[in-house]
């Protein structure tokens, strides 16, 4: 994944506004990207580049929230952080329902604004680590063949390797052989690696029929 | 019998030794010889002359008859052998052309070979074209005598061996027969066919009858099929005179007798039909001025009789037929219920039936005669006991006159002998003074009859007058024996005899009740008006045009708190302030100029020192001439009255106040924005550059930039303040220049963060370069901001995509421009779009009703209006259209 810096996302329509928050987040040391409006940031933006996005809620055409869904509806998981002037409650719970960081009200201050911006940017960390960590367990499953993960799944479903065998309809030995190919695939020493890898990978526990995560496109958040 | 036409011949014409050599075997022809010999011609003495009469037409067109028959009528006389008469018909109508003329010039060349014809007699225009376009060709010894053609056919010119009758149809006075007939004639429609001849009569009467230019409408049905052509007259009706000249041919081609064309279209005609030709009288038509075919024939018969007696016919000017005359068809006069008297003196009536006067006319006046003198006698004896009865009659009326006048003029006479003091009445006299009709009058009943507070000065009156042998007049009341005091005038006149010594006294006594009460209820109503005028708490005064006041009444006297005396004769524009003295002399001299009665306002100062309102009703006198006496005025104070409006206008103010701080209350969650906006970039710009401070090396050259935008920020914010601050207090407005451009424009930044926060898109349209409008800016800048929250509020049940608001800026017609507002909400309901700015009237679940109103009337009060129209497709569109300011676009 990309080494670029963590860097703040800035929307707001006012000039004067955008100004002012840019440099205050530049000093504090933020690498910031400043767009008068969401119509210029969606054309422009990377979600490969980490960072969180701090958005004018009232803006002429697409607003704040508007924004936020469209960023969603492209499986865009940067955390956002909504400034508005004016608080009102309706507005502010939508934005938290649909996963804002934070909702700040302007005037915002220094404090705020920087601890909202940390606070983010570590979440963001957090998911593209999280996410990362799957794409190689993702990536490991690809290589299983299909009775290797039949396997897999029961093995994670705490069964015995008699157990699996009657299951599958083989004999006990074969199913040693399949299940020492998996650990080694997989990259564990122990079952209990195994089990963890298993839950972060959301491989479904003992249903034969399940089909195994085939990417990181399709790989989910962590419960 | 052709003796004695023969005869009758001679005597009627002295002419002609060749003709009489053709009467030798006639013995009645000797004397004629006797008469005429010694005249000289080139044919032959020994035979008789032959003459050709070439007709243009066929052989039964009847003018040709008419002709021939009266050519032949006066030649038969002098001329008895028919073997010499040739007729030869050149039918031009029905066959026309070159190879037409050619055949019949062969024709008639082989056909006269072998006879010397003397004279050629040439009918109608035609006939004599073919003979003159070839002279020499036909009969080259022949002299020529035409008739029937008329004077524009011989405008080509004539052979010089030609004469002839000239014919000439009168058009005009055709058309003044039929005027005189029918005087209320709207119009005359003229029927001429197709044939070259019928389309040269077009032309002809076109050309005569301009002289109805203006006086009637002239139509031509010309070259119609005939049917087309009797549809046509069959619809005329009344004011309509139709005007037949020839139809040879019709549209069809389909080739006429020109006199049954005539009688068919005079037949279908549903009015009366006038021509000029002589031939179609009898058929139809009512007649016209005509020159008769038959005495155009005897006419060119003279002449050829002269030619063949050897003039020259070059010294024979072609002349006109015999003098035409007014003719008409008696049983068309009765056919279309004309009057006879109408008719031109003069004028001849044909097919009259004979009256009983005709048949009968002596023995009608004979017995006229005897009637005559029979009722001459009885009226004579009629006459006589008439004026006895009436001698009687005036006597009589004489007597009564008399009395009625005495009784009516109720005038009581009496007489006063002086030397016997005997007193004679006469019965009215009796009357008046309510004296016993029957008793003797004495000096006491004269006496007793006055009122008691009369008496004495009435009795000694009389007595003096008597004494002095005077005269006198005097008034008194009488008291009736019903106790009714009535009035009398007593006028008495001194008579002397001739020695110069009194005799007696004669009066006359009036009855003058009424006029006494006339007097004394003027009097009343003069007392009562002076009263009323007095006591009136309403301000009465005259003035002089230099507003001298000449009356004055006392509530006048009370509002100002003076006398009358010291008001009257001082003007009473020293009573108004300065300010507005010049409007009020120049509002008197307007009335003064033009007398009328005219209300006007205006102020005044009061006794106390203040300034006071009056209203006035000012009138003007004038005298009998129109001059200018004085001006009456009535008037009333008014200054409560002008308080309460003043004070109801303060509210209207403080009304137009609330409402926009209402408005703002609206607004006031995005004004809030608009102060964050700098506030925020203040904020963070302050923050960021402390941070900066606590770098080491500062960066000074951001904090410069950053101190710059706080300036700036900090100008916004106070400048969001002002507009508020603008619109919230109360004021007098203030007229300046405005341009509505910026006026927009300003107002779109108070909204601009509500639009955001409503979801609505804007769309600006504003006419660069508009000339400016007078205004005052808060007061319209409201009425802008009314109308843009109204459109956010009827979108608001739109999606985001149907959130328009549309403002633009434009000339509205000559001398405004106009502001529009268009929304895409749900439009006004069709009921509400004229009342829509009235008060109270509203949409809007929570609205008062009361912004458009005020809106309307802050446009108004600039000289503008303001509407509202609905869009075709969605929402509704306000106008507000203003005045430019005067220079505006210069």
């Amino acid at each position: 994944l990309t080494d670029a810096p963590a860097t703040v996302f800035l929307v707001d329509d006012d000039p004067s506004v955008l100004r002012a928050l840019t440099r205050l987040l530049q000093v504090a040391g933020h690498q910031v990207q400043a767009f008068r409006s969401p119509a210029e940031f969606l054309a422009a933006h990377d979600p490969a580049v980490p960072g969180c996005a701090v958005l004018d809620l009232a803006m002429p055409g697409l607003n704040g929230l508007d924004l936020q869904q469209a960023l969603a509806a492209s499986s865009c998981l940067r955390p956002v952080i909504f400034v508005s002037g004016r608080g009102d409650v309706p507005s502010s719970v939508q934005a938290m329902k649909a996963g804002a960081v934070d909702f700040l009200t302007k005037p915002v201050s220094e404090e705020d604004l920087l601890a909202a911006v940390r606070r983010a940017l570590d979440r963001d960390r957090l998911m593209r680590q999280a996410r990362a960590e799957l794409a190689v367990i993702a990536e490991r499953l690809s290589t299983l063949t299909p009775r290797e993960r039949e396997v897999l799944g029961l093995v994670v479903a705490g069964r015995l390797n008699k157990q699996i065998a009657a299951e599958l309809g083989t004999v006990e030995k074969t199913i040693k052989v399949h299940r020492s190919r998996v650990m080694e695939k997989m990259c564990v020493r122990s079952v209990a690696d195994l089990v963890r890898l298993a839950e972060r990978g959301c491989i479904p526990h003992g249903a034969p029929q399940a089909a195994a995560p085939t990417g990181p496109a399709s790989a989910r958040p962590p419960r | 019998m052709m003796g004695v036409m023969s005869g009758v011949a001679a005597a009627g014409w002295p002419l002609r030794p060749g003709l009489a050599a053709g009467l030798v075997a006639c013995f009645c022809a000797f004397a004629v010889m006797g008469i005429c010999a010694g005249g000289g011609r080139a044919q032959d003495a020994d035979r008789d002359p032959r003459i050709l009469m070439l007709f243009s037409n066929e052989s039964t067109q009847p003018a040709s008859e008419a002709v021939a028959r009266g050519f032949r009528g006066a030649f038969d006389r002098a001329l008895p052998d028919p073997q010499h008469f040739f007729t030869e018909f050149l039918d031009g109508t029905r066959f026309s052309g070159s190879e037409h003329e050619a055949r019949m010039l062969a024709y008639l060349r082989d056909k006269y070979a072998g006879i010397e014809v003397d004279l050629v007699v040439a009918v109608g225009p035609m006939a004599l074209t073919f003979l003159a376009d070839r002279p020499g060709a036909l009969f080259p010894a022949a002299p020529i005598v035409f008739v029937g053609v008329s004077e524009t056919s011989l405008a080509r010119g004539l052979p010089a061996n030609a004469t002839g009758v000239v014919s000439s149809f009168d058009v005009a006075k055709t058309m003044n027969l039929a005027l005189a007939l029918q005087p209320d004639a709207k119009e005359v429609v003229v029927v001429t066919g197709a044939a070259a001849f019928d389309r040269e009569w077009e032309r002809r009467a076109r050309e005569d009858l301009r002289f109805l230019e203006g006086r009637l409408k002239t139509h031509y049905l010309s070259g119609l099929p005939m049917t087309d052509l009797l549809r046509e007259v069959g619809r005329l009706s009344g004011g309509s005179i139709v005007l037949i000249l020839t139809i040879l041919e019709d549209g069809t081609g389909t080739q006429f007798v020109a006199r049954d064309a005539a009688a068919v279209v005079a037949a279908h005609a549903g009015v009366a039909a006038y021509s000029v030709y002589d031939t179609y009288v009898g058929h139809g038509i009512v007649g016209g001025y005509i020159a008769g075919f038959e005495d155009m024939g005897a006419a060119a018969a003279q002449l050829a009789l002269r030619v063949l007696a050897g003039e020259a016919p070059r010294n024979l000017r072609p002349r006109a037929a015999t003098a035409a005359s007014y003719v008409v068809d008696w049983r068309q006069l009765q056919r279309w219920g004309l009057s006879e008297a109408d008719l031109p003196a003069g004028t001849i009536v044909r097919f009259k039936e004979p009256s009983l006067w005709n048949l009968y006319r002596e023995q009608i006046i004979a017995l006229i005669a005897i009637l005559l003198v029979q009722s001459l006698l009885i009226l004579g004896l009629l006459v006589q006991k008439r004026r006895r009865r009436r001698a009687e009659e005036s006597l009589r009326r004489s007597e009564e006159r008399m009395s009625l006048a005495t009784e009516s003029a109720n005038l009581g006479l009496w007489q006063l002998d002086v030397s016997t003091y005997r007193i004679w009445v006469n019965d009215a006299c009796r009357t008046i003074l309510g004296l016993d009709p029957l008793a003797p009058v004495t000096r006491e009943s004269f006496i007793n009859a006055c009122h008691p507070d009369d008496r004495l000065k009435a009795t000694e009156t009389c007595v003096e007058a008597v004494a002095h042998g005077k005269s006198y007049d005097q008034e008194y009341r009488v008291v009736g024996p019903d106790g009714q005091v009535r009035w009398v005038l007593d006028r008495a006149r001194h008579f002397t005899d001739d020695a110069g010594k009194s005799r007696h006294m004669t009066g006359v006594i009036m009855d003058i009740t009424d006029r006494k009460r006339a007097e004394e209820s003027l009097r009343a109503s003069e007392e009562r008006y002076r009263n009323v005028v007095e006591t009136q708490t309403e301000l009465i005064c005259r003035y002089l045009p230099d507003t001298t006041l000449s009356f004055v009444n006392d509530a006048y006297c009370r509002y100002f708190e003076r006398s009358r005396d010291e008001l009257i004769g001082t003007k009473f524009i020293e009573l108004v302030p300065e300010s507005e003295q010049a409007a009020i002399l120049g509002q008197v001299a307007s009335l003064v100029e033009r007398p009328r009665t005219e209300t006007y306002e205006h102020g005044v100062l009061r006794p106390d020192g203040g300034i006071g309102w009056q209203l006035w009703v000012d009138h003007v006198i004038v005298d009998a001439n129109g001059r200018v006496l004085e001006i009456q005025a009535i008037g009333r104070d008014t200054t409560d009255l002008r308080r309460a409006e003043l004070e109801a206008q303060e509210k209207g103010k403080e009304v137009a106040r609330l409402t926009r701080v209402a408005i703002l209350g609206e607004l006031s969650g995005a004004l809030a924005h608009e102060l964050n906006q700098p506030l925020t970039a203040i904020l963070s710009n302050a923050q960021a550059a402390e941070r900066l401070l606590a770098r080491n090396p500062a960066d000074l050259d951001e904090i410069r930039a950053i101190l710059r935008d706080i300036v700036s920020d900090d100008k916004r914010a106070g400048d969001v303040v002002n507009r508020l601050r603008a619109l919230m207090k109360r004021g007098e407005a203030n007229l300046q220049p405005l341009n509505l451009n910026e006026l927009t424009a300003g107002v779109l930044k108070l909204t601009h963060s509500e639009l955001i926060e409503r979801n609505i898109a804007l769309t600006t349209r504003l006419t660069p370069d508009l000339p400016d409008i007078r205004g005052d800016r808060v007061q319209l800048q409201q009425v802008l901001l009314n109308l843009i929250m109204n459109a956010c509020e009827a979108m608001f049940p739109n999606n985001g995509a149907e959130r328009v608001l549309e403002i633009g800026t434009e000339p509205d017609g000559p001398g405004n421009l106009r502001i529009v507002v268009a929304d895409r909400g749900p439009g006004i309901p069709a009921g509400l779009i004229d009342g829509i700015f009235e008060p109270f009237i509203t949409t809007k679940a929570q609205g008062l009703g009361l912004g458009l109103s005020i809106c309307r009337s802050i446009v108004a009060a600039h000289g503008g209006k303001m509407w509202a129209t609905n869009n075709p497709e969605c929402g509704a569109s306000f106008y507000i259209s203003l005045p430019v300011q005067v220079g505006g676009f210069a």
